[in-house]
């Protein structure tokens, strides 16, 4: 029992936190200072969130639970306990989330946004529905009959389906059947009903509506949607780099064949024929079958919030900035060859400097080779265009590409095989090692000599999630980091062993975490109680254990820690831990940088990470820390960490009861920092436009602190 | 013709070793400087294959050619003008070694050059000296080099910055492991074998070494600087320790279990396990010699063959290792009691000779060293027996260590020194015939003017100090001192001349000239 407490008083279970994480999602669409259709979006990421969680977490557990694994996480909670209390929680917050767009569903009525069912339509409306359902979904649709001679069927997850029981004319029994609604249509329909704004219906009620054309000749008896969720938390048996490939389309095409997690349906479905049927054939116990008075499918509403048209109803546009080094526009070369570093900081800069530097080398005669890592890259990527192109030219084009980011593998595979077509190398990744470094390098001969340029960052090659994660990355030639990176493709394509060591990254799973721990430890090493250490790291998730206890370890020798962590915490800091301070930001952009900075005794040091401390990140990946040694751009990250720091309007901070403050302003605040951002890089930007000096001007406003000030004070 | 740094660069050299394949990038500088661009190693298991079975595997062949295939390729992705791939111990080792080069320039296009150990002893010292030069005053220090490889142990032994003796042993740190298995070999048993293999005596009697002479230690190779890493200090590449510091990590090294001590090195356990055999190597020499400090160089094989590289490219006819030459060829010299003041005198005359006549006729370009060289020793065959000793330096010389001569040039060398006397070439010598025709001519021309050279100093008292030459039509003149006695150099000369007037068709004349007062 001892042990039990002293583990929850360090600790926090990892899924209760995300749980809380999503709780802070909801909070946003809870929150009267966001705009109507920006707090839709919310409601839309909760459910996201939530289905990806389902698919992983929940089946996770749910396996170690079948299996018999009862070995408690490290707050002391066992899986069946967490399966319990999730459960509970999940509830509630479903029970909010369905208040919330009630509600919401209510006030955009206000702003003549409808949604409406087929028959609260007038007559005309719903009969021209009905001849687009004939032309336009009709063809689509695919009825599956249950019956002796047609087994039960595989049912995607994710989709909605319907769920229809029927007598034909000349039969007696009940028939079953199944109607996916078709994911490729629109599940919102606008319908012209004479009224002014715009109303829709939803896909699912439309084919509801009509869905004797579906099954002629029947007598329906009971229809409903449901949606199922499958258990995705596969893991890839690799004997071999080289079937890596083969193996994860079988493991695309075995994904549909998944244990069920999670049955939803709506609250109004009664207990008759056809739910026992379902429920029956499912063999899922209650724990995991979820009612709802909400439309299924929540993540759909995104599409609300772009057909509704109603600029006025969301966050006025923050158009990304450029940054100031390549206003003047000409090639991002020159632009690199006269700055020492350069921040990109998407989605408040441009992340086009990328895709030019990229599409600049894929032609340039003296471009040699181009060496990229890709991830999550969008499908009609400008990113592989570019290096298709390069390799066309005839550049040595070597592509590391992931095939294990979860969700993403048929989308990989597709642009891997075009890639290779086009004469590039394209690695698959390593056996066992999740490759998420993100890191470009071109090699350039320049009047006989060569150069290389680099970019290092914490997000993704990808122009879509740029818009909307805010990550930090640097553009540099120097020859060290260069070096390094070089080094590090060479042990992603097995070219080499990793080397002795590195000159200025650390790199997992080598020693990043040993770098991680040293860090933290020489901090308390050097902290006094005149003069106490100092800590601020930033990041996604923290659930690395043997970086919570050295972060507690700093902390009692004085360390002031500041951990800005968008999601998962599992560190508590418990009523003695006063010099931990945990704060979570949720805002319109997903908060995604992993930015560290020490004290070092006065030695300051930043690091930028693809890394969250999270035991897979630190010990399972191939992931990459470089320090920041320009000190316009530490000026920077200093200043951007400190604004997150205070940020009142949507920083919640983690109390030591292992709970969030809540915030629900209903207004914005000076305080908001991806406000504050935007505007930051704004002024930084008109500051170098407009006066040609040293932007580090813009800094000398009385207001803002020396990077030798603490934000905390 | 000098070339351009940047001509040169991006340049790749590749180092096959007996446990693994490295490729070291590098690219010049607009300011001239060499910066490293990428670093590959590829482990592979040759020294298994050979310290055991004498040659590569097939399967080990196979690998070797993938490596080498994926080496190709990055070397490629940098245009890299100058690529030079050279194998170390195991392949020089190995009984297939020309099967294994032909392998991998069908498969990869590279070509291997098998570095022998004198010459890797050769440029890991010039580029080691460099360093040193740079951070201690080298050219005055006296003491033992070693460098350990996986596979190789060279042991040098040098006196006043100047290499003057090597030796190789089938020794290495990985090659332990090889031999006796991973569980099979502790560090005593390491120290034994460096004792029962007898470098200590070898340098004593080799080298002259006396027993209490104060000595420094460096120690080069990966596996040395795995252990003093802690040491190390920004901006130095040297690491320098006292004799107490090094000692006690060599202690340590051979107490702790390898993986828990690479673990607190933060080391991967396959490098981890050089950390045992390098400590009872320093251990060994700490006890058996007088050291007075430790040093640990950065130089490593690939480092050493990039210093090469750029002294070919950027000064091709500086000659860095000549006074080294010379220094290990005096050290073969009074290994077999030579008369030192002789060897001297004639090779002062040679040279004299060699540079008067090389305005007139041709030589092969390094062949002023091999002269020297061969004046320096050619009376070291009466070590075995004054009785036809000009066959004896043929045989002692052919078989020496002479750090930075080719196994051809050392051949030219000792059949220069074996017709210093008695009957000149003849169809009848196998050690001639089995020369090519370039090599039968500048062996001629050197014996015949070591010849010449020999007899001016008959009297062993050096008495032609300076000499003093001149032509005149088909005569070459020898001034000498007047009043001097030189009946016995005119005899002898008489007796060796007749090569040289075969050769040149010169008549050697010895002439009294009055001295300027």
């Amino acid at each position: 029992m001892n042990e039990f407490i002293d583990r929850s008083d360090r600790y926090i279970s990892r899924e209760l936190s995300w749980l809380d994480f999503n709780a802070r999602v909801l909070d946003e669409a809870a929150c009267t200072a966001n705009p109507l259709l920006e707090r839709l979006k919310f409601i839309a990421i909760f459910s996201s969130n939530l289905d990806e969680f389902f698919m992983v977490r929940i089946a996770g557990l749910r396996q170690l639970v079948q299996l018999g694994k009862d070995a408690p996480d490290p707050a002391g909670v066992r899986p069946e306990e967490q399966l319990a209390l999730l459960r509970t929680r999940l509830e509630k917050l479903l029970h909010r989330q369905q208040k919330l767009l009630n509600s919401l569903l209510a006030e955009l009525e206000k702003q003549d946004i409808r949604l409406r069912r087929p028959h609260e339509l007038p007559e005309a409306a719903r009969k021209e529905l009905k001849r687009f359902f004939q032309v336009q979904i009709l063809p689509v649709l695919t009825p599956l009959a249950v019956d002796p001679s047609h087994p039960f069927p595989i049912l995607n997850s994710g989709a909605i389906e319907l769920a229809v029981s029927m007598k034909p004319a000349d039969r007696q029994d009940t028939v079953f059947a199944f109607v996916e609604v078709p994911e490729v249509l629109p599940r919102f329909i606008a319908v012209r009903d004479e009224q002014p704004g715009k109303t829709f219906v939803l896909l699912e009620e439309l084919i509801m509506d009509n869905l004797e054309g579906l099954f002629s000749g029947c007598s329906i008896q009971e229809f409903f949607p449901f949606r199922i969720t499958r258990d995705m938390d596969f893991s890839v048996e690799e004997e071999g780099v080289e079937d890596l490939l083969a193996q994860i389309e079988k493991k695309l095409l075995q994904r549909r064949q998944r244990e069920p997690i999670r049955l939803e349906m709506p609250r109004s479905v009664p207990a008759g024929e056809l739910y026992n049927w379902l429920c029956g054939e499912f063999q899922l116990s209650p724990q995991f079958r979820y009612r709802t008075s909400v439309p299924l499918h929540l993540k759909q509403f995104f599409e609300l919030a772009a057909k509704a048209e109603r600029p006025d109803l969301l966050e006025p546009a923050w158009p990304p900035i450029m940054p100031p080094e390549f206003a003047a526009g000409g090639s991002v070369f020159d632009a690199l060859s006269a700055h020492e570093q350069i921040l990109i900081a998407p989605p408040f800069h441009a992340f086009s400097p990328i895709i030019r530097l990229l599409e600049e080398a894929a032609d340039d005669p003296d471009v040699l080779a181009i060496k990229q890592t890709l991830y999550r890259v969008s499908g009609n990527s400008p990113v592989v265009h570019a290096l298709q192109r390069a390799a066309r030219n005839g550049k040595q084009v070597t592509v590391i590409v992931e095939l294990k980011a979860r969700f993403d593998e048929g989308n990989n595979i597709q642009w891997a095989r075009r890639l290779e077509e086009s004469g590039a190398h394209v690695v698959y990744g390593i056996s066992n090692l999740k490759i998420h470094c993100k890191a470009l390098l071109i090699v350039r001969r320049e009047d006989g000599y060569i150069r290389r340029y680099l970019h290092l960052a914490t997000g993704n090659y990808n122009d879509k999630t740029a818009a909307q994660y805010t990550d930090l990355g640097i553009m540099t030639c120097d020859p060290d980091l260069c070096f390094d990176v070089a080094n590090l493709f060479n042990v992603m394509t097995g070219y080499s062993a990793p080397p002795q060591r590195w000159r200025k990254i650390a790199a997992a799973p080598f020693d990043l975490r040993q770098r991680v721990l040293e860090l933290i430890d020489r901090e308390a090493r050097l902290s006094t109680p005149e003069r106490p250490g100092r800590i601020i790291a930033k990041m996604n998730s923290l659930s690395d254990t043997e970086v919570i206890d050295h972060l507690h370890k700093a902390a009692a020798a004085h360390v002031r820690i500041d951990l800005i962590v968008r999601g998962i915490c599992c560190l508590k800091p418990g009523p003695a831990d006063g010099n931990i301070r945990v704060i979570s930001i949720v805002d319109r952009y997903l908060e995604h940088s992993r930015v560290f900075y020490f004290q070092n005794g006065g030695e300051e040091e930043f690091y930028l990470s693809s890394a969250d401390w999270m035991y897979r990140n630190l010990s399972r990946r191939i992931e990459l820390m470089f320090p920041v040694e320009s000190p316009k751009i530490r000026k920077i990250l200093f200043d951007l960490l400190r604004m997150q720091l205070k940020d009142e309007e949507k920083g919640r901070r983690l109390m030591s009861s292992g709970r969030y403050t809540r915030k629900l302003p209903e207004h914005h605040t000076p305080a908001r920092s991806q406000a504050g951002s935007y505007r930051y890089f704004r002024n930084l930007a008109t500051e170098a436009a407009g006066t040609g000096e040293n932007i580090l001007k813009v800094f000398a406003a009385p207001e803002t602190d020396s990077p030798h000030t603490s934000p905390q004070a | 013709m000098r070339k351009k740094i940047s001509d040169t660069f991006p340049a790749g050299i590749i180092d096959i070793g007996s446990h693994s394949a490295r490729l070291d990038l590098f690219a010049a500088a607009p300011d001239g400087t060499i910066r490293l661009l990428e670093s590959l190693d590829r482990p592979l298991n040759l020294g298994f294959d050979v310290f055991r079975n004498g040659a590569v595997s097939s399967q080990s062949i196979h690998q070797l050619s993938s490596v080498m295939g994926d080496f190709a390729r990055k070397l490629d992705e940098y245009g890299a003008a100058a690529r030079r791939v050279v194998a170390t111990s195991a392949i020089r080792e190995a009984f297939n070694r020309e099967l294994v080069i032909s392998r991998i320039r069908h498969d990869s296009g590279l070509e291997i050059e098998i570095l022998e150990a004198q010459e890797e002893a050769r440029i890991t010292f010039l580029s080691t000296r460099e360093e040193l030069r740079r951070c201690c005053d080298f050219d005055r220090m006296t003491g033992i080099a070693f460098i350990i490889g996986t596979g190789s142990l060279i042991v040098i032994f040098f006196e006043n910055g100047l290499l003057k003796f090597y030796e190789s042993a089938p020794l290495g740190t990985i090659r332990f492991y090889d031999e006796f298995g991973r569980s099979g070999i502790r560090p005593k048993e390491i120290v034994d074998i460096l004792i029962s293999s007898a470098i200590e005596q070898r340098l004593r009697e080799c080298a002259r070494l006396r027993p209490d002479q104060p000595l420094a230690l460096i120690g080069i190779g990966a596996g040395v600087r795995l252990l003093v890493r802690r040491h190390e200090t920004a901006g130095e590449q040297t690491v320098r320790l006292s004799v107490d510091t090094v000692a006690d990590l060599a202690r340590q090294a051979m107490r702790e279990d390898p993986q828990r001590l690479g673990r607190k090195l933060n080391i991967p356990d396959h490098q981890a396990m050089s950390l045992a055999p390098c400590g009872s190597l320093i251990s060994y020499f700490l006890n058996e010699f007088n050291c007075s400090e430790f040093l640990c160089p950065s130089t490593t094989t690939r480092t050493a063959l990039l210093d090469d590289l750029v002294r070919r490219t950027e000064k091709p006819d500086a000659t860095p290792f000549l006074a080294d030459m010379l220094a290990a060829a005096e050290g073969v010299g009074q290994k077999y009691g030579f008369d030192v003041a002789h060897a001297r005198s004639v090779g002062r005359n040679a040279l004299a000779l060699f540079d008067k006549l090389k305005r007139y006729y041709d030589f092969p370009p390094r062949s002023r060293i091999w002269l020297e060289i061969a004046a320096l020793l050619h009376d070291i065959g009466r070590f075995i027996d004054v009785r036809q000793h000009h066959k004896h330096s043929w045989y002692l010389i052919s078989h020496a260590q002479l750090p930075g001569l080719s196994p051809a040039e050392q051949r030219i060398i000792a059949t220069v020194a074996r017709y210093h006397r008695k009957a000149p070439p003849k169809a009848s010598h196998p050690e001639y015939m089995a020369l090519g025709a370039d090599e039968k001519v500048a062996v001629l021309k050197l014996a015949a003017i070591l010849r010449v050279a020999d007899a001016l100093d008959r009297a062993h008292c050096g008495r032609y100090r300076n000499l003093k030459l001149k032509l005149r039509g088909d005569e070459l003149i020898i001034h000498s001192t007047a009043g001097e006695d030189r009946r016995l150099e005119e005899l002898y000369l008489k007796m060796k001349s007749d090569m040289f007037r075969d050769v040149f068709g010169l008549q050697l004349k010895l002439e009294e000239v009055l001295e300027k007062l």
